[in-house]
Formats: structure tokens, sequence, C-alpha cells
């Protein structure tokens, strides 16, 4: 194990190597295709927080009411396992208990790792020409019955009555007493205080909500970052070009279960829950080089996020972007045939390698005693609430700056 | 891209497995001498670390002990290259205590047998075997039955079974200037707290985290 302590002691001490650095350009970068790291993590689980022996503590704070009070938010019983991490046990009295015991989770696949890689920006699917992009991806999505699509005509069957078409994902379902499966049960108990009066050490009853969802899938989600020298969309020519980080993100996640209740700080009493079955986000954030999300700091000291609008031809910047598109084309990378072509195959989905829509299936919320379900009696009394099902939301411009109000 | 470290105080650093400062000459290992090594043993690794517990280095103006109202735990910022345009990230007012037990670092083979810590074939009594006579798990390889195929030696890191924070801390702001103490005449300094985090207790955890390459994508 000498070379290790070698490689370490390297880090540490950076005297033992002396080379000249000289730096890289944007074009070399994009040159540069190698292998990635593929991460995986086997039999896993995570616990921070519980309650009950009232010792840990993970807050966020920094939140201010009008008036000047604190506001803390509490994080409790954070927990990250395989199927069957907690259960909501039923109390005899119409009320249930949350009970936390994480069990372990692969996540990741050997051969389908969370993988992270510097990309071509030449790729089709990258779409950020002459560029070095640096992906961090979970489990890349395998098509499900030659259906490529996150929320396809083959999922339709699963999201509405979880069909056998929800257990064909890349990440496997738990065994029972078999395998583990690449599935996540993740939950916490968020409890809000607040102070009860400005500079105070007291803060007032608590009011905890508890989100648990069960069994998540997250293939095929991913975040690709790369900077640029450059202005984002709603500046006008005169403003100076600054460094800025570009960002596409793609968040898949699909589960059958999600739980939100309120239960006692103990966990011990929770009320009737919002039960979500069979819950699909297909989120796309960001579209190649065209209309990326730009993540940068003002001079002023506040943080700007902003998705590009789409190129305006009657504008000088809009055609400076729409001129990057037929520059691509002479880098093999189609766009469209034409600028006409441009705006048909973003609206329709159809530009080669990338999605433009986003999609969100909710199917079948019911408000009932959590444990109505696991004991496996009928749902009797429960709200159902109906389906809702979003689907082709397009990003067509996004702008959020931080302001400092004081206090 | 800039980054500036400011007011940082770490008490204390131990790694109890790492040796002391060792010199030894690199050179590198090509795929088949690699192929042929097998991992012996591996590190273990119990730590603590703790920053500002009693405020940083700089007593001014701005930053203090700890004591009274000024600032006191470190503060670390950056920013996208030279452009006066641009504003900083910042994380600020970072303190506080943290320890594990028990990291663990070694290379593993996976493949479809069993193996203990040193690499060798086992029984599923933990009694040695030979190649021949090795337990091939199929789906019980805790990989539902990927291992067989994958054939590969991997980086093991094994989570600490817990980690210990003390009243560990820091905030998340944006700044139009790396620190307080460094504003030009004439210019404000501008700061932006996002929100912050305190995290006070115990971790628990479990699993290992394998490191490998993959293919070129």
């Amino acid at each position: 194990m000498k070379t290790p302590v070698a490689i370490l002691s390297c880090l540490f001490f950076s005297a033992c190597a002396n080379a000249d650095m000289a730096p890289m350009t944007d074009e070399d970068m994009s040159e540069v295709d190698g292998a990635g790291l593929g991460i995986v993590l086997e039999d896993f689980s995570l616990h921070a927080g519980a309650e009950t022996d009232n010792a840990s503590l993970f807050k966020i704070t920094g939140i201010k009411t009008t008036d000047g009070r604190d506001v803390n938010i509490e994080v409790d019983n954070f927990f990250i396992g395989g199927k069957g991490s907690a259960n909501f046990v039923d109390n005899g009295n119409g009320t249930s208990s949350f009970v936390v015991d994480p069990t372990t989770v692969n996540i990741g696949r050997l051969n389908n790792p969370i993988a992270v890689n510097l990309r071509d920006g030449d790729d089709i699917d990258v779409r950020a020409p002459n560029k070095g992009v640096l992906e961090i991806a979970h489990t890349e999505l395998v098509a499900i019955d030659n259906d490529p699509v996150w929320i396809g005509a083959t999922m339709d069957p699963c999201l509405k009555a979880g069909a056998a078409e929800c257990s064909k994902f890349a990440s496997r379902e738990a065994v029972d007493g078999g395998f583990r499966g690449e599935r996540i049960d993740v939950g916490l108990e968020l409890n809000a205080k607040f102070q009860t009066a400005a500079g105070s050490t007291d803060f007032d009853s608590d009011t905890p909500l508890t989100i648990y969802m069960k069994e998540a899938v997250f293939d095929g989600s991913y975040t690709r970052l790369w900077g640029d020298q450059t202005k984002t969309g709603s500046e006008t020519d005169s403003d100076a070009q600054r460094n800025i980080t570009l960002a596409n993100v793609r968040l898949n996640l699909y589960t059958p279960d999600i739980y939100i209740a309120s239960c006692g700080l103990d966990g011990t009493s929770c009320g009737d829950a919002v039960h979500i079955k069979h819950f699909a986000l297909d989120l796309i954030v960001g579209v190649g080089e065209i209309q990326p999300a730009a993540l940068s700091v003002t001079s002023d000291g506040n943080f700007q996020l902003e998705v590009e609008a789409l190129p305006n031809p009657t504008t000088p910047e809009g055609t400076r972007r729409l001129q990057l598109i037929r520059d691509d084309q002479s880098d093999g990378m189609t766009w469209a045939a034409t600028d006409k072509d441009f705006y048909e195959n973003y609206y329709n989905d159809t530009i080669p390698g990338v999605k433009t829509k986003s999609n969100l299936y909710i199917g079948d919320p019911t408000i009932a005693n959590p444990t109505f379900e696991t004991a496996g009696g009928l749902q009797v009394g429960d709200t159902y609430l109906g389906t809702s099902k979003i689907e082709g939301i397009q990003i067509q411009y996004l702008k959020m700056t931080t302001h400092d109000i004081g206090g | 891209m800039k980054i500036k470290i400011k007011n940082v105080l770490p008490a204390l650093v131990i790694f109890s497995a790492l040796a002391t400062n060792v010199q030894a000459e690199l050179a590198p290992i090509d795929d088949a001498e690699l192929s042929n090594a097998v991992a012996q043993g591996g590190l273990y690794l119990s730590g603590e670390f703790s920053l500002n517990e009693e405020g940083g280095p700089i007593q001014d103006a701005t930053y203090g002990d700890c004591t009274d109202d000024k600032r006191c735990g470190a503060r670390f910022s950056y920013k996208l290259g030279g452009n006066d345009s641009n504003g900083w990230y910042v994380i600020d007012d970072w303190k506080g205590g943290l320890s594990f037990e028990g990291l663990t670092i070694r290379t593993r083979k996976v493949d479809g047998n069993q193996r203990d810590v040193t690499g060798q074939l086992v029984d599923n009594s933990g009694n040695p075997v030979s190649d021949a006579g090795a337990i091939a798990l199929g789906v019980n390889d805790g990989f539902g039955g990927d291992g067989a195929s994958f054939n590969k030696e991997v980086l093991e890191i094994g989570l600490p079974s817990s980690v210990k924070f003390d009243e560990y801390q820091y905030t998340l702001g944006y700044a139009s200037h790396a620190s307080p103490t460094e504003v030009p005449t004439g210019e404000t300094f501008q700061q932006t707290n996002i929100y912050g985090v305190f995290i006070d207790g115990q971790v628990n955890m479990s699993g290992n985290m394998l490191i490998f390459p993959t293919a070129d994508k």
C-alpha cells in the first residue's frame, strides 16, 4: 500500500511534484472524452436525526418572519434505505405511529452505475458544441418495451393500475427475503419552529410534517455543467460578457407511494395522511447550449438563475444565438434544416438526442389513515381526489434573482 | 476561478492510519501489472476534525472569537473568472467539529464468487477454497446477479457506521466582494445569505461505496 500513501502525501505536501501547468482551451477540453467514474453504493442505509433519542439535530436556519422572529426548519428522522425502511403502524384508535428502521439498498448497478463523466459537448445528446461537459448521471434509463420515453405509452398502464410495466426500470425492485434491489425508500420529518419573540431563545410548539416516499426510481436523471464566457438571454448587447456556469438538468422520479402525514413529535400519533399512488415526474431544465440554465452571481452579491428564452430572431442577441445553431450544423450536429424548422422541432419535442418537454403524473391521491392499506383492509371513508396529468410543459423563460431584504 | 479562504483555524486533524510524510518515487503501473495485483488488507481510518471552535486566527473589527457578535467561523469564497461583473459564491461562518470511526479503504474483486476481505475465495462457512471450488452466488451475489458479468476490481470505501457532528454549521450566501474587510474605497460590501445549516448529533450509516472506471461514453 505504498503507492496510495505516496499519492496522499503528495496531495497534502505538494512539494513532491514540480511541473509547469498550462490552461486548456475549451476546444482542447471538448476533445477529451475519457472513461468516467462509476459509483455503486452497496448495502447502503443512512439515518440521521432520530427524534426518539432527542440527541440528533439537523436544522436549516436563516429564515425570518416579517416581524424579525427566527424560523428554524428542523429535519428529524431523515433516512435513505431499501424497501420497508419505515412503516405506519395502526394504534387501533384512529391514529397510527410512524416507525423508522432503515433496511439496506443498492444505489446504481454494476453495469449501469451512477456515473461521473467528462462528456464531449459535440455529442448529439449533450449539444454544447466545442465544450467539455461535466456530467453526473444516475443509472441510465433503459427503454421499456422499446419505448425510450419516461412516461410514454408504455408507462401509462403502470401509472394507472400499477401493472407489470412498473417493474421494468433498470433499477430493480426488492425481492422479499432475497435481493435488496436498487429502489430507494426516503423520508424525513420537517418541523418548522417559530421563535416566540425576536431575540428570545424560546421557540413555540412543534408543527411536524412527515414525508415518506417508497421504492423511488431516479433512472435517467442527470446534471450537466459547463462554463462559458457569455451573457444570459435577458442581457442586452451593451452588457459585458461574464463567466457563467451553464447547466442542463433532468430529474426523473417514479414512486408507487408517497405519504404526507402530520404526526406528533415522537411520531406516535399520526392522523390521516395524503397518500399519492403512482407519482411520476420527468423534469427538463435547460436544452443544450441553446436554452441552458445559467447560474451566476451578480456584482452586487445576488444569485441569479436564468433559463434563457428561445432566441428571438428580431433582436441582435437572438440572431447571434441562431447563428450558433447554424454553426453547429457545420460541426455535424443537426438541430434543424432551417431556423423555422428549429422552432418547429423545439415545440414538437423532435430535436434529435434531447428532450424539451417535461411531464408530471399524479395518480390516485387519497386522504386516509395510512395503515388501512398495509393492514389489507378496504379504504373506507377515504377521500379520492382523482388523477392529474400535466404533459408537455416547456420552460419558455425563467429568471430568479435573490434580493437581500435586510433584517 | 478565484478562490479565497479566510480566517481558518483547524484545531485538530487525526488520521490514525496515515503514516507520516512518506517520500517515495512514483512510477506508472501498466494495465498488465495492475491486473496481477491482489489486494492485501487496506486502510482503516478514524478521524476527528474541528474548525474554528473558538474563533479563527483573525481578530479585527469584523472577525472575532465567538464571544461577541463578530463573525468567528471560517469563510470560503470563490468566483468564476476575473471579470468584475461577477460576484462571489460564499460559505460563511463555517465552524464546528465532526468525527468518524471505521472508514475503510481497500480494493476488492467483484465477480459471481464469494471472497473474504483478503480476496481469498471462500465457501459459505468462510473457509478458503480453490478456484474450482468457489461458490458461484448467482442472484445472491449482492448485486442481483450482475457480479459474474462485471468481473472487475473495484475500490471499496466502507462507510463509517456513524459520523458525529458537534455543532457543525455553515451559511450559504452570495457576496459582492471576497470578504467584508477587502472592499476598495468607494464600493460597498453586500452579501445575501440564503440559508444556514446546523448539525449536532449522530448520523448512522451502513454500506460500501464502490468506485470503478466506466467505459467511454
